[in-house]
This record gives C-alpha cells, sequence and structure tokens, in this order.
C-alpha cells in the first residue's frame, strides 16, 4: 500500500511538474510577424498561437535560433513554409528547418535553380512529402489563414493556366522517386533556367493583421513589382518588407509611390558585401516620410497589433 | 538462506577461479628480455608505417598521382568529401550514398598544406565505386558498414526532430558527437566558457554503453569470454554508429582493452599501458591521427586525469582534511547527506577539470593561441549537467526513435521526455551564458612553439611527481 502510495505521489509531483513547465512556456496567443536577423538573407515568422508560417528561411542554421526563441520548445511543427524564390539566401536555412521540424504545408516557387541549396532543399521537400506534407506551387489567389484576423494572400506570381501546369509538372518531376538520382548524375542538366530572372518570380504575399496590411515581397525587382501594377495589386499599405533586402533594383519610385508604406523593414546583413541597402532606395524611403527598421541595426524585429495599432519592437 | 549461502559459494568460486587464473597467467608470463624483443619490433613496425605514409605524402607533394579509397560516412557535401587527414575535391559535383566504398585517384592541390602529415587538399581525377569488390570478407564489412552508417542516418534525422535548436544539436553532440554547427551566438560564449569538449562523444559515452550493457548482461556472470564479445560489440556498434570520431576511437580502444584484460585475459588493467597502446595503435593504423587537435586533445586529456589527478586528489585531501578538521573544531560543524555529496561532486569535478586542464592547456595555446579565464569555474559547476543530459538524451532516442518507426508515438510520452532532456540542456545552455558574462574571459596570446608544449609537459610532470613524493612522506 504504501509502494502503491508512493508511485502515485511521484507519478503527481512529475505531473505537476510536466504541468507548471506547459504552463510557463505556454504561447503568447497575440498574432506577430518575426523579421529575424539571419545576416544576409530574409526569415519572416507569422506567428499565432500554435499556428505558424515560416516565409523563406535566411542562408544558413540561424533561422533555427529565431525558431526556438518564438516558438514553444515542444512545438516540432510548422504549420506552413513558404520558399519565395530560389535564391540561397532565402532557402538555405530552409533545409535546416525542413531537417528539424514537421511541416504541413510547403509554398515552392514556380522556378528551379542550379545551386546544392537547390538540391538540398528538393531533397528535404522529397523527406517531408513522404511524411504527409502538402507540396503546392506559389499562385495568386492562394491564402494562407493563421486565424480570423490574420491571414495571408499570395499576390504575384500570377501564372497562367499553362505555365501553372508547367510548374506543377516541375516540381512533380524534382520530387519523383528517381529524380534525385538523375539530377545527381546528370549534373544538374534537367534545369533550363537559364532564361528566367528568379527575383521577379518570387512569391508575394500581402498579410492582414488586423486592419493593417504588410507586404512581403521576397526578392521582387522593378519588373515584378510592374506586373504587380499592370495586375491592379497594389494597394495602400502600412508595412513593406524591401524587396531584395533593399537593393538599388527593387523599390521603384512608382511602386513606392503606389503602396505608400508608413513602415519599411530591411532584412539585410550586418557589413554585407553587397552594399545592401542602397543609399538611394533608404533616400527614396526618407523622401516618402517612411520610418525605416533594419535587422542589420536592430537584430530581429517583432510587429504586433495592440490595440488596432501596429507596434514594432 | 540456503540460497544466499549457495550464492555465495559460488561467488567464492568464481573467484577462485579468477585468482587461480591470475597466478597460471603470472607463471607464464614472458621474460624481460622478450618483452623487450617484442616492443622493439612493434616500435619498428610502426617506425615503418609512419615511412610508408610519409612516402605517400612525398609522392603528392611531388605532384604524383595517389590512389586512396574512402568510405561516404556522413551525409555529404557532394562536391567535396573528407577523411583524416585529406579532403578530396570531385573535378564533378557527385553524389554517393551513404556506406558506399570509393576508390579514388587523384593530385595535390598546388595551393594545399605542403606539411607532410597536413591536411591535404586533393583533386580527385577519376572514382570508382568498389562496394562489392574483394574477398567476401570485404564484401561483407563493407555491406556491415553501410547498413550502419544508414542506420546513423536514421537516428540522426528522427532525432533532428524532437528538440528544437540549439538544444538538438548539444544533445546530438553529447550522445552521437554529431559534429553540427551551433549558433554563433551560442558558440562564441561556450567558447569563453572553454565547454567546447563538451558537446563531443568520448570516454564516457563509452563506458556509458558499456555500463548499459553490463547491466543487461548481470545473468551472464559466469561467462567471462562472452560477456567480453557481447560488450565489445555493443560499444562497437555505437561507436560505428556516433561517427567513430577521433576523440571516440580512442575511448573505443581503450574501453576495449580494458575489458580483456578484465575478461579474457584477468589481469588488472593498468590505464597507462593501455593509452600507450592505444596511441602506437593509432600511429600504426593511420600516422595523420597524430596531426588532429581532436585526437591530441582527447590523448592529453585522458592523460592529465591519469596523471595529475591522483597526486592532485592526495594534495587537495590532505590540505582539505586539515582544514576540515580545524573549521570542525571551530565551528562544530558535521557536513552530512546531500551538502557533503554535492561538495563531493564539486570537488571532484574540480579537481578532474584541472588535471584535463593541465595537459591540454599547452596544446590549446599551441593550436588556438586562446585562453579562457572562467574555464576552471565554468567546468567545475557545468560539467556534472553532461552526463545527466547524455544518459537522459540516449534513453530518450532509444525509446523514441524505434517507436516514431512504427509510427505509435504516444504524445504524453514523448512530451516527457522532450522535457526530461530538454530541461537539463536549457541549464546548460542557460549556464554557458552566465559565465560568458564577458567575452573579455577569452583571452588572445602568442601560440606556444612545440618546444613549449613539452616544456610546460616536462614541468607539469615534474610537479607531480614532487607532490606524490611529499605527501607519500607527509
Amino acid at each position: 500500500m504504501n509502494q502503491l502510495f508512493r508511485y502515485t505521489f511521484s507519478y503527481f509531483i512529475i505531473s505537476m511538474i510536466c504541468l507548471l513547465i506547459f504552463l510557463f512556456f505556454f504561447p503568447a496567443f497575440e498574432p506577430k510577424l518575426i523579421f529575424c536577423d539571419v545576416g544576409q538573407g530574409d526569415a519572416i515568422l507569422l506567428t499565432s498561437g500554435f499556428t505558424q508560417v515560416l516565409v523563406d528561411g535566411g542562408i544558413d542554421e540561424s533561422v533555427l535560433s529565431c525558431l526556438s526563441e518564438n516558438m514553444s520548445f515542444w512545438d516540432r511543427d510548422l504549420e506552413v513554409v513558404v520558399a519565395t524564390h530560389a535564391d540561397g539566401d532565402h532557402i538555405g536555412g530552409l533545409v535546416k528547418t525542413l531537417e528539424s521540424y514537421r511541416v504541413r504545408e510547403i509554398f515552392v516557387p514556380d522556378h528551379s535553380a542550379e545551386s546544392e541549396a537547390f538540391y538540398q532543399l528538393v531533397a528535404g521537400i522529397k523527406a517531408q512529402k513522404q511524411a504527409g506534407a502538402k507540396v503546392r506551387v506559389g499562385n495568386y489567389g492562394q491564402e494562407i489563414v493563421l486565424s480570423s484576423n490574420f491571414r495571408a494572400l499570395i499576390l504575384h506570381p500570377f501564372l497562367a493556366d499553362q505555365s501553372k501546369n508547367e510548374a506543377t509538372h516541375l516540381w512533380e518531376s524534382l520530387l519523383a522517386e528517381d529524380t534525385l538520382q538523375d539530377f545527381n548524375n546528370s549534373q544538374f542538366s534537367i534545369f533550363n533556367d537559364q532564361d528566367i530572372n528568379k527575383n521577379d518570380e518570387s512569391i508575394v504575399l500581402l498579410v492582414s493583421l488586423g486592419n493593417s496590411k504588410i507586404l512581403l515581397t521576397g526578392d521582387l525587382e522593378e519588373k515584378g513589382e510592374k506586373a504587380l501594377i499592370a495586375n491592379g495589386l497594389t494597394t495602400k499599405i502600412d508595412v513593406l518588407k524591401a524587396g531584395h533586402h533593399g537593393a538599388k533594383t527593387s523599390s521603384s519610385a512608382e511602386f513606392i509611390n503606389r503602396i505608400q508604406p508608413e513602415k519599411v523593414i530591411i532584412s539585410s546583413g550586418q557589413n554585407n558585401t553587397y552594399g545592401h541597402p542602397h543609399p538611394e532606395v533608404l533616400a527614396e524611403f526618407k523622401h516618402l516620410g517612411a520610418q525605416v527598421y533594419r535587422t542589420d541595426k536592430l537584430g530581429s524585429i517583432k510587429l504586433m497589433s495592440e490595440e488596432g495599432h501596429l507596434q514594432i519592437k | 538462506m540456503a540460497i544466499i549461502s549457495f550464492k555465495m559459494n559460488q561467488q567464492l568460486k568464481d573467484n577462485n577461479r579468477y585468482l587461480s587464473l591470475l597466478n597460471i597467467s603470472d607463471v607464464y608470463s614472458i621474460s624481460s628480455i622478450v618483452k623487450i624483443i617484442i616492443y622493439s619490433l612493434l616500435g619498428l613496425l610502426i617506425i615503418l608505417r609512419v615511412i610508408q605514409q610519409l612516402s605517400r605524402s612525398t609522392r603528392l607533394i611531388q605532384n604524383e598521382t595517389v590512389e586512396l579509397s574512402l568510405v561516404i560516412g556522413s551525409f555529404p557535401n557532394y562536391c567535396y568529401y573528407e577523411s583524416l587527414g585529406f579532403r578530396y575535391r570531385l573535378s564533378r559535383c557527385e553524389h554517393y550514398s551513404l556506406g558506399e566504398k570509393l576508390s579514388l585517384s587523384g593530385k595535390l592541390d598546388p595551393s594545399s598544406d605542403t606539411f607532410f602529415f597536413g591536411q591535404k587538399e586533393l583533386i580527385i581525377q577519376d572514382i570508382k565505386v568498389v562496394n562489392n569488390q574483394g574477398s567476401l570478407g570485404q564484401v561483407l564489412v563493407n555491406k556491415i558498414l553501410k547498413l550502419i552508417i544508414i542506420v546513423r542516418s536514421y537516428f540522426l534525422k528522427q532525432a533532428k526532430q524532437l528538440w528544437p535548436q540549439p538544444h538538438a544539436t548539444i544533445i546530438l553532440g553529447m550522445v552521437y558527437g554529431l559534429q553540427e554547427k551551433l549558433p554563433e551566438s551560442l558558440l562564441s560564449r561556450i567558447k569563453i566558457t572553454g565547454m567546447q569538449h563538451v558537446v563531443v562523444a568520448s570516454g564516457f559515452n563509452v563506458s556509458l554503453i558499456a555500463g548499459l550493457s553490463l547491466w543487461l548482461l548481470t545473468k551472464l556472470k559466469r561467462f567471462y569470454g562472452l560477456r567480453f564479445w557481447l560488450l565489445s560489440t555493443a560499444i562497437i556498434i555505437y561507436s560505428l554508429i556516433s561517427g567513430l570520431s577521433p576523440p571516440l576511437s580512442r575511448a573505443l580502444v581503450m574501453a576495449i582493452l580494458s575489458l580483456a584484460a578484465k575478461y579474457l585475459l584477468f589481469r588488472q588493467y593498468k590505464p597507462l599501458w593501455g593509452i600507450l597502446v592505444t596511441f602506437l595503435f593509432f600511429v600504426y593504423i593511420n600516422p595523420w591521427y597524430l596531426f588532429n587537435i581532436s585526437f591530441q586533445l582527447s590523448m592529453s586529456a585522458t592523460l592529465g586525469v591519469l596523471l595529475v589527478n591522483p597526486a592532485l586528489s592526495q594534495v587537495s585531501s590532505f590540505f582539505l582534511a586539515a582544514s576540515l578538521n580545524d573549521l570542525s573544531k571551530i565551528f562544530e560543524i558535521k557536513s552530512r547527506g546531500i551538502v557533503a555529496q554535492l561538495k563531493g561532486e564539486l570537488s571532484e569535478s574540480f579537481l578532474v577539470t584541472l588535471s584535463a586542464q593541465a595537459f591540454t592547456l599547452p596544446l590549446i595555446l599551441h593550436h588556438f593561441g586562446e585562453l579562457s579565464l572562467i574555464s576552471l569555474f565554468s567546468n567545475t559547476f557545468l560539467l556534472w549537467l553532461t552526463p545527466i543530459i547524455t544518459i537522459t538524451g540516449l534513453i530518450s532516442l532509444l525509446i523514441i526513435i524505434p517507436l516514431s518507426f512504427f509510427s505509435i508515438i504516444e504524445p504524453l510520452i514523448s512530451f516527457f521526455l522532450l522535457i526530461l532532456v530538454w530541461l537539463p540542456t536549457e541549464a546548460f545552455i542557460r549556464g554557458t551564458y552566465f559565465f560568458s558574462f564577458s567575452p573579455d574571459l577569452l583571452i588572445q596570446i602568442k601560440q606556444l612553439s612545440w618546444f613549449q608544449v613539452w616544456f610546460c609537459w616536462v614541468i607539469i610532470l615534474s610537479g607531480v611527481s614532487w607532490s606524490h613524493y611529499h605527501v607519500k612522506r607527509s
């Protein structure tokens, strides 16, 4: 009887400790966007309670620290991962993320790349697909719903039926059983993407957080921005994640004047060799009266809605 | 009662068998002259082996094409493959599967290190997969190796999804010796606290596996030979799954020697002889080990613990006993229970750290020119977490991974196991941040030359001998 009591008491104590730890690390339910400081690259986490969406993963494993800091330690699931385009500074960290988290849904760009990072990303997506993840090619009109007042709508690319079929076919063949072997042996010859400017094919997300609008443009450049204007998809927004880390090739005057952002976030690395963000782009934002926040100066930047107003921390 | 007396008789019989075997082995011990001849021959063999390796290096330096073999043992970077002493750069990026055995021929990259045993980068001109070539034994060994490497990769893949980062990297480093990159911020903190050695699998892991296996084999009390083979197989499989890093290989050989002494030869195991034989074994297998920093640090730390720790313990217990006697006389204090145990653990941890650092510090100063001012304290206060993380991590992996294979993980069990390992790892990370409060605690100094390193070791050994002599006299 005494032994039974001792076991019951031990079980009770252990359960209480687990419960206390669970409560202590219980996630905050307020929705927020975190622009992770991943050096020269993009990684944006959208989180609301137990639901997380990761848009790009930076160049290396730095994104994992950001995820650990902003997610409960027992939460090993990412509901959605978006690879805006196939550049190494956007997908390098996604490779590590796919190794460390279970992912339910993956949005991929409509192109491929001749790089080791892309090869590893395909291998990672293939493993996640085998574990039950859904893979979709990002296209205008698809919506990711985190909660009733926190959504992300894909604005770009605007794939016509034929190009959508081609992109779907590309990913089906990439994720097919024996394609990776062909890929190894053919030294990337299955890809023929010489003519594509991957940056202009970036998946662009319009995030609605309460009444506020936040535009995540990946590495979208002037041509892509013009496509957004031409398709009538530009509207006044509250926060802009500057395209291509504030490079001169993005954030054209026409586009900026259309969307009139109040705040601009630039995700770039300290003392990066590309000279991002470009002084002319910074001057443009200053001229517009937008406040600029940079991850190379401030580290990770948190954006949340407090009493209907966007707050940056 | 009868059962107890029967058990005691059995134990006495076992002991007598052990003693009689000990006497037999003593009777048949080889004479000292034969010993000298055998040692000289062994020495000659090793020198010949080193000369053979030197000739390969010389041929490389003279720009000749050399042939080498390689087994793909870790997730590859498909343009480069690495093995001890060599980095192979493929002329065409190709991916080979885990466990595949390759035969390579190539030339030295002109910009490579031209020191005989330096890390060399080779430009590979020809690659052949030789999995199913050679004798039946070789093919079988290749297949077993391939299977073990595939199991390892499956374990690592599953384990990475169990814990968040950087916890997963630390746990997998401690349990499997997985050398994944830690976040830069934590890595710099670990450097400041001088705790890098913690995040690798080493002697402790091997003894842990041996201990667990021994516990499982308690029924085989009398089958000494069988015990030896089963324990050796367990630690060999663990070491292979863990990737056979130089520190782990060192620990594996020392453990097999110790088990052989205990269960096969029934002789007393002398650790100093063990470490010497291990050293010679590795120099024979591959002289590149001599120039591998992990191997050097692992050897010197073990040597430090073996040589310096007994002397330090004697000195400290001598002074500690005197001071405690005085204190207890003044305050009439008697340390008991948890406090005494904690004090014992901390003082042991402090002395082991000091002993290991006495021998490794000159090497660290030679290779890196960095000195952590807080390392002694951080190691003393955080080292006790290492066995907890390793044991709980290993148990969690052994429970969760087979369950995940059959997709029957019980969320509550996995949550409990997650907390069990996460808590001490979190404490370790927070402790590391606490002790690395200032970057100035890691100072850069001029790198020592090999002559200076040896000079330091001679001084330390003289000090050890002197203290040993004086404590004995006192």
